[in-house]
């Protein structure tokens, strides 16, 4: 009797106390003057040759409906203390989770659909408590979850209803003005920036078109955000951000996982909204979105093996499914992959139809466990229940063989390089809306990448390259301008990670459309570690291996700490339509699922590489011959 | 009695006990043999409805509707009187999770921040809130790839001009993209751009003079370090923002283990299974001591 007396009276507290949880409508008023105050007082470094800022801005957390079903135990405020280098509870087998090096700038990018809505659903106070599904969700019954997580996708993804309770606008809004507080919480101008962010997450028919939408501040954001329910149809998305901006609130949108939209996200000819692609769809779509993520979690999207063959380093991280539940491969690899749609765009913008593809790259986590396993070696899955290395390797309890194989495939997150003069809101949002900015594959690689017509062969050797670099060509993002005739030259400059791995070549990927509207691609190799030369039928030697599998470690003796090139396109025609970008690869190092294997004291799985070459993608130069 | 009103526990009691009042004034109504449907539970019932189906029940549906919830509220009452919720898993896990939930609330309750609160935090967690290494340093590197040997080229440089000053000297390491001169820096950037080992060696080398070789992820450098300031502890005012933000973390934290632990005292847990390896059963028996 003693015990449900303290039961009822512990419930009666959560009702009074509940209150505490909703956003106070003053509290607007205090952040702001707390960041003015932190700007005033701390010096922000101010780099007039910019610095390199590695983040992401591809998170969600239990906030997430997903990423709460999945096991995470954590929310926005946990992932912003994360990033920082906190330690944070990991859900799973309860493992924590801790970045070895912290990062520069985070945004937490919860779903749009249904935000903050599932935690609730444990809190008697909290309408959410009253849904149908409730029980299942909050309940210990995997299958009984993942049913009604099926549920709530389905809702989103095949009906596009809005779930009355889950989507109620009072909770909605309230929801995503604290995700905006908490941001504002943990940003330091110079030190840590912080993003207000949401995801809008269309799949049609399990295809995903997703996108994370990105504001500049938090001082002028809207008092909802945009979900797939409203609408599944980019076109719509980018309509409601040009609303957005006209109002005077700054924000961008990058697109993520082509490679799972079955040939959706970079569409032939016709949309999936119905447009026609033409100078004001391309217009439209590079206003809102001008970088893409290259590589997250869910695997690379730069291209298949399928759409380019002669590239022996494109089986890289390669998650070939769609969303649908069954591990189904997409049939379209064309329209998934973005090399491919670089160079397609080429022929649009030839044709007078823009070029709705010009996209520039970062990388990215789409973690649903608020921290970002960047660090191959401190990888603990992509969801709660995968902090677990049995559930990583074997998959989780329950889950059928080809769901396991899924889990499995999932790569380490990726990570942005954002070229800015210093480390705030403003200067990092301007940086990724002109595209300076390149992909990892998860190190904190450093590439620079200029284009231009008279850098001198020797610029390298001056001691203020950078300087000359800026001043006599384009970074990374930019456009070549017309030619006299003359080919264009590239500066390209990369420092291994400080406390990562050597480097095995820079490469440049040049796609061009010729005369016939043709499309074309070919890889340089422009540095080569080891003093390599390639050999008289132009073969280059492999970098070599160090990885030892059983104790799943590698070392530096192959590689170089630092290579660059000054090279000059010796196919150049001044008439044809090009676009260039550089690869830079590590040296091998071990596979997280080699790391694991280790941990359990087993071999490696003989279906997963043991060692992969991570890299960086530079964001692209275009020449255009008019 | 001071110690006591500091106590969450207390608190906990003392408000339960106090809302268990005010619970029983507001919920008056559906006592143990009353069952009332009034119009709130019809709407409720009518929209989950809507939600399932796209469209209101019609009259017939929502009388179907309202026996069924009739039906579900007799025999839960009726299992709760046989105790059929006992050593049921989900509502163990459910009810749980509530206990769990009501400690985030109670420790804004028990432990609010307050100036003196915040303040106490300070004083108990000076280190934290330190701020790091500064210096004003230069250094040269040499990288394996332009020397078969970094080291011994970094001692050579060393010996033979190691008393030229900073004048002179960049030039004798090799070109690359890090700062010759680093003027009033601190240990934060020096891990991000020179890696972890590098910085820690700094902390106890010689000022004034070219000394290494110091390695870091890159090769191996020589360092002149013309000023180190150690850390120090700033003003509370400073720092104010970021103690308050790890207090109410911390507090979250700590109110709900005490309320756990304070719980758990009231059992006696022994592990009997002997199936485990012994590892985990002496740290299961660690974490069940009171």
């Amino acid at each position: 009797m003693k015990k449900s007396i303290f039961l009822t009276a512990s419930l009666t507290i959560m009702f009074f106390a509940g209150c505490k949880n909703d956003p106070k409508s003053s509290s607007d008023q205090t952040v702001i003057q707390r960041i003015d105050s932190t700007l005033t007082e701390a010096s922000i470094k101010e780099h007039p040759f910019k610095e390199v800022y590695f983040g992401n801005l591809h998170v969600h957390t239990s906030w997430s409906f997903d990423g709460y079903i999945n096991g995470s135990v954590t929310g926005p405020d946990d992932a912003y203390r994360w990033a920082q280098g906190e330690s944070i509870p990991g859900g799973g087998d309860g493992t924590p989770l801790q970045i070895k090096k912290p990062l520069d700038w985070y945004a937490v990018s919860d779903h749009a659909e249904y935000l903050g809505a599932l935690p609730k659903m444990a809190d008697k106070n909290s309408m959410m408590s009253k849904h149908p599904l409730a029980a299942d969700i909050t309940g210990v019954d995997p299958a009984a979850s993942f049913a009604a997580y099926g549920k709530i996708s389905d809702g989103i993804y095949t009906y596009r209803k809005k779930d009355p309770i889950l989507g109620d606008s009072t909770f909605a809004a309230n929801a995503w003005k604290e995700l905006v507080d908490i941001a504002d919480k943990h940003y330091k101008p110079g030190k840590f920036t912080t993003f207000p962010a949401f995801e809008w997450t269309a799949a049609p028919d399990w295809r995903n078109l997703h996108r994370v939408v990105l504001f500049k501040d938090s001082k002028q954001v809207p008092a909802l955000a945009f979900s797939a329910v409203d609408s599944d149809v980019p076109e719509d998305l980018w309509k409601w951000m040009d609303n957005q901006r006209n109002q005077g609130h700054p924000l961008l949108a990058v697109p993520h996982n082509g490679n799972a939209s079955d040939g959706l996200m970079f569409p032939l000819e016709t949309t999936y909204g119905g447009s026609t692609i033409n100078k004001d769809y391309s217009a439209t779509r590079m206003r809102n979105e001008p970088v893409l993520e290259m590589i997250q979690i869910k695997g690379s999207s730069e291209t298949h093996p399928s759409l380019s063959p002669n590239d022996e380093f494109a089986g890289f991280e390669i998650w070939d499914y769609t969303l649908a539940a069954g591990a189904k491969e997409p049939k379209h690899k064309r329209g998934g992959y973005v090399r491919e749609a670089l160079i397609r765009s080429l022929k649009y913008d030839m044709e007078g139809k823009g070029s709705p593809f010009k996209y520039g790259f970062i990388g990215d986590s789409d973690t649903h466990n608020s921290y970002s396993p960047i660090e191959e070696d401190n990888y603990h899955g992509k969801f709660g229940f995968e902090n677990n290395p049995k559930h990583r390797l074997d998959g989780p309890p329950g889950v059928d063989e080809k769901s396991a194989n899924q889990v499995r495939k999932f790569g380490s997150a990726g990570l942005a390089g954002v070229w800015a003069k210093s480390n705030t809101r403003e200067d990092i949002f301007e940086a990724i809306l002109r595209k300076e900015t390149f992909a990892t594959s998860g190190p904190r690689l450093k590439v620079r990448f200029f284009g231009g017509y008279e850098y001198p062969e020797n610029i390298l050797s001056g001691t203020n390259w950078i300087e000359a670099a800026y001043s006599g060509g384009v970074p990374m993002g930019g456009d070549l301008g017309t030619s006299n005739g003359k080919a264009p030259v590239f500066i390209i400059h990369a420092m291994k990670e400080v406390d990562g791995a050597n480097l095995d070549r820079i490469q440049i990927i040049k796609g061009w459309v010729d005369a016939k509207g043709e499309q074309h691609e070919k890889i340089y190799n422009v540095a080569l570690s080891d003093d390599r030369k390639p050999d008289a039928n132009g073969k280059i030697a492999a970098v070599g291996n160090t990885v030892n599998a059983a104790e799943a470690s590698y070392t530096n003796d192959i590689g170089d700490v630092e290579l660059m090139a000054v090279w000059t396109d010796p196919e150049f025609d001044a008439s044809q339509y090009a676009v260039y970008y550089a690869r830079v690869i590590q040296i091998p190092t071990p596979r997280w699922s080699t790391y694991d294997a280790k941990t359990l004291g087993r071999a490696p799985r003989e279906d997963l590489p043991i060692s992969i070459q991570e890299r960086a993608w530079s964001s692209p130069i275009w020449y255009n011959p008019n | 009695m001071k110690q006591l009103l500091k106590e969450p526990l207390i608190h906990f009691f003392l408000l339960g006990g106090l809302l268990f009042v005010l619970y029983s004034q507001v919920n008056k109504s559906d006592t143990e043999q009353d069952i009332i449907v009034d119009n709130a539970d019809v709407e409720h019932m009518a929209e989950l409805w809507r939600m399932q189906w796209q469209r209101p029940p019609t009259s017939e549906e929502l009388q179907g509707l309202i026996d069924k919830y009739v039906n579900q509220e007799v025999l839960y009452r009726e299992a709760l009187r046989m105790n059929l919720d006992h050593n049921d898993e989900i509502v163990k896990r459910r009810l749980s999770q509530k206990m769990e939930f009501l400690g985030q609330d109670l420790s804004g309750l028990v432990a609010p921040a307050s100036e003196d609160n915040l303040k106490a935090y300070f004083e108990d967690h000076k280190k934290d809130f330190a701020t790091p290494y500064r210096y004003t340093l230069y250094q040269i590197l040499f990288t394996a790839d332009n020397h078969v040997n970094p080291y011994d080229k970094a001692k050579a440089v060393l010996k033979e001009y190691g008393a030229i000053g900073t004048q002179g000297m960049r030039e004798k390491g090799d070109p690359f993209l890090l700062d010759y001169a680093l003027q009033d820096t601190d240990a934060f950037y020096l891990n991000r751009e020179f890696g972890e080992q590098f910085s820690q060696q700094l902390e106890t080398l010689p000022k004034g003079q070219w000394t290494g070789p110091v390695v870091s992820g890159y090769g191996i450098h020589l360092v002149f370090i013309e000023s180190r300031t150690p850390p120090s502890i700033p003003n509370f005012a400073d720092v104010k923002d970021k103690v308050q933000r790890d207090y109410e973390y911390q507090m979250e934290q700590e109110s709900q283990a005490a309320i756990l632990k304070a719980l758990k005292d009231n059992y006696k847990v022994r592990i009997t299974a002997d199936n485990l390896e012994k590892a985990i059963t002496d740290e299961l028996a660690q974490n069940q001591q009171p």
